[in-house]
């Protein structure tokens, strides 16, 4: 017990000595992961970026960080949709999805707020496989209606088209 | 040649392990707050038997922020994650304004004036405002655990926490599975055998060289055994500091201090680091604070050790002199002076400075004792008073511009009040201890004399003469 204790407190004064190291931090806090995901860090942190890039793992963090800070985080969708890509809705919104007929290589996503008076969104994000996020912008709403164009086959509409993918608004 | 030398406190930890507390610590939340001491303690599982109660107590944190209504992950992450300067003020100002968003707190969860109370059908837990920076720290630590890898396992982990009230006992399941998680990181992170192999030659010393083995740590013993590990043997262990901190270590765990004050001594010049607390001029630098900056790292210690704690303030510096100009290639003058401790800092010289920076941390007491309480509500003497409001007057330093501080100053003030006790406790004590010892060896003159003489033998061992 004694060993252990002895090589214990030599163990944290070794990271004690290491605060202010000159040797530069190449790992990042998850405060700092915390706010990039909900966007309190006001401008891109591409530190962060590239190593959510590199780590499964971190991203399933920072998507669980983002569902957690999310305005709307929406439900897994029926998986028996006839739709090819299928609606989803709570309590405070419904988002659903229409190709476009005139020009298939389009699709229309119709946000719904059933508050008009709420707070509104400004971005969606859909986490594809292995949690990557692909965020959309959202225009400004209209009597709480807000319409975007999606491109069909890209990343975000193919993640869209997985009844199980994370959906959320923030 | 110096990838051999045996260095106690060195290559210890993975630098997955010092790069995710760095992160953590030297991130602008908690840069120069002093809380990085204390998550290096729980991070390493000090404490004996009690490693693991920091993450007892960040349990028992999440469910008192449960009962102020924090009870789903977002808001959880808000409380841990968002605050931008992580100080005991600011965390007990956060939970103010929590409790004060619900119309009623359960009865059983309430903010007192040093901490968050959880009353548990009886049994009362309280979490202290000064504890909880650490423990927001842990939180973000565990979470960045190899890499945010623990993350999801860990916010799932503290979702099973139970919302108030509950019986104590429900939530040390959570904590249980953290800590394992926490112990296993450890075990793989920290090199256990390295730092066991230390020890294990502290023990050979005491069998091969103390009369019946005993394990008597002394001021001889410290000195005995960097003349015998220094120099002449495979790994030497050339830096007195550094046996001096074994030992110390040592000594806090085979012999601790009577007092409980004393085993969990935190140094008191951190909250002279503390943001608001910065910009106020207790310690000036190179002349007040350098002085004591060992004295109060080392905290009681130092006083159960006084010679060797003389030694160390007057020749560690000399050897650090020596080995830089060795290392960068400095002058032979410079080298000889240094090997010879003709610049080693007599042991009066050095208490004569301490005994001068006491009587000044004695004037700032008297004087943050007269903005904090100097009015009429004080219980003091009317002549301790007035010798405060003297001490006031009498100092010209930043922060000191008004007797009736605002409510940011007033908070650092009442920190400082602490720690200036403690500062001048401590100071009080060692000088006492100083004095028995310095009558019992003919003075601290004669010490010091004694001393050089045999460091600079040593000193000569280990580096060689200049030529």
């Amino acid at each position: 017990m004694l060993r252990t204790d002895f090589a214990a407190r030599a163990a944290a004064r070794e990271l004690v000595e290491s605060i202010g190291s000159p040797e530069p931090v190449t790992q990042f806090s998850m405060s700092r992961l915390f706010a990039h995901a909900t966007g309190a860090a006001g401008r891109p942190d591409r530190d962060v970026e590239a190593a959510l890039a590199a780590s499964p793992a971190l991203r399933a963090a920072y998507r669980r960080m983002v569902e957690a800070t999310a305005l709307v985080a929406f439900p897994r969708a029926a998986a028996a949709s006839d739709q090819p890509i299928p609606a989803r809705e709570t309590d405070t919104a419904r988002i659903s999805f229409k190709r476009s007929r005139q020009r298939p290589e389009l699709v229309y996503a119709v946000v719904e707020l059933k508050d008009p008076q709420a707070s509104p969104p400004t971005e969606m994000v859909v986490f594809g496989a292995e949690d990557v996020p692909h965020g959309v912008a959202l225009p400004a709403p209209d009597g709480g209606i807000m319409q975007l164009i999606l491109e069909w086959g890209s990343d975000t509409v193919e993640c869209l088209r997985d009844p199980n993918a994370t959906l959320i608004l923030r | 040649m110096d990838d051999d030398i045996f260095t106690l406190n060195r290559a210890g930890a993975s630098s997955d392990l010092i790069g995710q507390f760095r992160a953590v610590i030297e991130s602008e939340r908690f840069a120069g707050t002093g809380v990085g001491r204390r998550l290096a303690a729980i991070i390493a599982g000090m404490g004996g038997r009690n490693k693991d109660s920091a993450v007892l107590e960040l349990c028992h944190l999440v469910h008192g922020l449960a009962g102020l209504g924090v009870r789903d992950g977002r808001r959880r992450l808000l409380f841990f994650l968002s605050q931008r300067r992580v100080t005991p003020g600011a965390v007990h100002a956060d939970l103010e304004r929590i409790a004060g968003e619900r119309a009623a707190a359960p009865a059983n969860v309430t903010l007192g004036e040093r901490g968050l109370v959880i009353d548990y059908g009886g049994e009362r837990f309280e979490i202290w405002y000064r504890r909880m920076p650490a423990l927001i720290a842990l939180f973000e630590f565990l979470m960045g655990l190899d890499g945010g890898v623990y993350a999801t396992e860990f916010v799932d982990t503290l979702d099973t926490i139970p919302v108030p009230p509950a019986a104590v006992g429900e939530v040390k399941p959570a904590a249980g599975r953290i800590a394992k998680r926490l112990r296993d990181f450890r075990q793989h992170h920290i090199a256990w055998a390295r730092h066991q192999e230390h020890f294990d030659r502290i023990a050979m010393y005491f069998k091969k060289h103390v009369p019946g083995g005993d394990w008597i740590i002394d001021d001889n013993v410290i000195f005995d055994f960097w003349t015998r590990h220094s120099h002449g043997v495979k790994k030497p262990i050339r830096e007195y500091e550094t046996v001096f901190r074994a030992f110390v270590d040592l000594a806090a765990l085979a012999m601790p201090p009577d007092q409980d004050d004393l085993a969990d001594w935190e140094d008191p010049l951190d909250v002279l680091d503390q943001p608001g607390a910065r910009e106020i001029g207790v310690l000036k630098g190179a002349s007040e604070r350098k002085p004591i900056a060992r004295l109060m790292e080392h905290g009681p210690n130092a006083g159960r050790f006084p010679h060797a704690f003389l030694r160390l303030e007057s020749f560690a510096p000399v050897q650090s002199t020596v080995a830089n100009a060795r290392r960068f290639g400095r002058g032979t003058e410079a080298i000889r002076r240094s090997v010879a401790c003709e610049d080693a800092v007599p042991y009066g010289e050095a208490m004569a400075t301490v005994g001068r920076v006491r009587e000044h941390l004695r004037t700032m007491q008297k004087a943050v004792y007269h903005c904090l309480y100097g009015d009429a509500r004080s219980r003091a003497t009317p002549e301790f008073r007035a010798e405060a409001a003297a001490a006031f007057r009498g100092i010209r330093r930043k922060g000191f511009e008004s007797a009736e501080p605002d409510a940011d100053r007033r908070e650092a003030f009442a920190e400082f009040a602490g720690a200036l006790t403690r500062m001048t406790g401590l100071i009080d004590g060692f000088r006492k201890s100083v004095e028995r010892r310095g009558a019992s060896a003919g003075g601290l003159d004669a010490m010091f004399t004694r001393d050089r003489d045999l460091f600079a033998a040593q000193f000569r061992r280990l580096y060689g003469e200049p030529q």
